[in-house]
């Protein structure tokens, strides 16, 4: 036996062999392993949790201490006056002049300050609400004047320089029509 | 025109069963004949045996199932049987690249005692493929039925070189070893 009689051999091999090489050969995908998925997923959450924990902590820190200066002036205007409120007693020994006297905080000081932030917050939801009212109101104006279903290519919720504004992208017929609603209302709706 | 509509042709001895052939799957028979001889003519030649080799063996056979493969056998064994020649007239040794890579797997072979009828032993090596992974089994079917170049087989599959020549060597170890269990090979 020798190299040319297995050569000459192979034509015998089944037809069906033959026309499954002959066919173009089917890229396998390359499938992920479904932990490793999770485990990537677990650590971009890890991440998100761990930035908004020092965000929402860095904020509270900045509301605590401005909750203190605050209150240092108020007690300084009180002490001007020869007398002192209980509240500004009871908040100056930890309440130091400098900035970071947040910091120092003591625990009933912090939680009045996470109060008025998250009453500050709710003030802001609130008009950031009156806000999406005027929009839909704007935008069923829209609708009905353009016929059109879709009136805004997008909206959401953005944070501008700290302030949550809403974004809205329309085309450049709706931008004319709204400039022309907007300068019709007193509202003084910001639209970016 | 389907496989079955074009054996029912040759089987009324219809001469349009032969264009319909060459429509279907010149081009593929061509391109196998081109990838053993290396040369336009001989495989153009090669090619148009084909069809009268068919137009003879339709009937009695009537390979529906398998058209393609059939063909293929035939243009295969035509385009060996150039480079044979060719060997024969030392013009050019182009399937010494081939015979002698096969050779690894029947390395020990008795050569008195081992001779082995070419059908029979083309339904072992048919065996030992059903075994193999499709991988591995398209790899060796590409080099050793279609005769590609390892070139030709890297821009196939997308392997780099050293993958498919690892394949190869991995696929004539275990064909060997194969042959060796069935008592073909010392």
């Amino acid at each position: 036996m020798t190299g040319m009689d297995l050569l000459d051999a192979m034509e015998h091999v089944d037809p069906k062999l033959i026309e499954a090489a002959e066919n173009p050969p089917v890229k396998k995908k390359k499938v992920v392993p479904f932990v490793w998925t999770g485990a990537a997923a677990a650590a971009c959450l890890a991440v998100i949790a761990g930035v908004s924990f020092i965000v929402v902590q860095s904020r509270s820190m900045g509301g605590n201490a401005a909750a203190s200066a605050d209150t240092a002036a108020e007690a300084s205007a009180y002490e001007e006056m020869g007398e002192m409120p209980e509240a500004a007693m009871d908040a100056m020994p930890e309440v130091g002049a400098d900035a970071d006297a947040g910091a120092m905080l003591a625990p009933e000081a912090a939680a009045e300050g996470a109060e008025r932030e998250d009453a500050a917050m709710a003030e802001n939801a609130a008009e950031i609400s009156s806000e999406a009212q005027i929009i839909a109101q704007l935008n069923e104006e829209l609708q009905e004047r353009t016929a059109d279903e879709t009136a805004f290519q997008s909206i959401e919720l953005v944070m501008k320089d700290g302030t949550p504004t809403l974004q809205v992208t329309i085309t450049k017929e709706q931008a004319d029509l709204y400039d022309t609603l907007l300068h019709r209302r007193s509202d003084g709706c910001r639209i970016h | 025109m389907t496989d079955t509509e074009i054996i029912d042709l040759y089987l009324e001895r219809d001469q349009s069963a032969v264009q319909h052939t060459s429509d279907k799957y010149g081009v593929r028979l061509r391109r196998i004949a081109e990838g053993i001889t290396r040369d336009a003519g001989s495989a153009e030649e090669c090619e148009n045996d084909t069809y009268l080799k068919t137009w003879e063996a339709v009937p009695p056979s009537e390979p529906r199932d398998y058209f393609f493969a059939f063909l293929a056998r035939i243009t295969r064994h035509l385009s060996l049987d150039v480079c044979k020649e060719r060997n024969r007239l030392k013009r050019k040794a182009e399937l010494s690249e081939f015979t002698k890579e096969l050779e690894e797997c029947i390395a020990g072979a008795d050569d008195t005692a081992g001779e082995v009828e070419g059908k029979l032993l083309g339904e072992i090596i048919g065996k030992w493929l059903h075994a193999q992974s499709e991988e591995q089994r398209n790899i060796f079917l590409r080099r050793y039925w279609y005769m590609d170049s390892v070139e030709e087989i890297v821009r196939r599959f997308g392997y780099s070189e050293s993958k498919v020549k690892s394949v190869l060597f991995r696929s004539r170890n275990s064909l060997k070893e194969y042959l060796r269990k069935e008592g073909y090979v010392a």
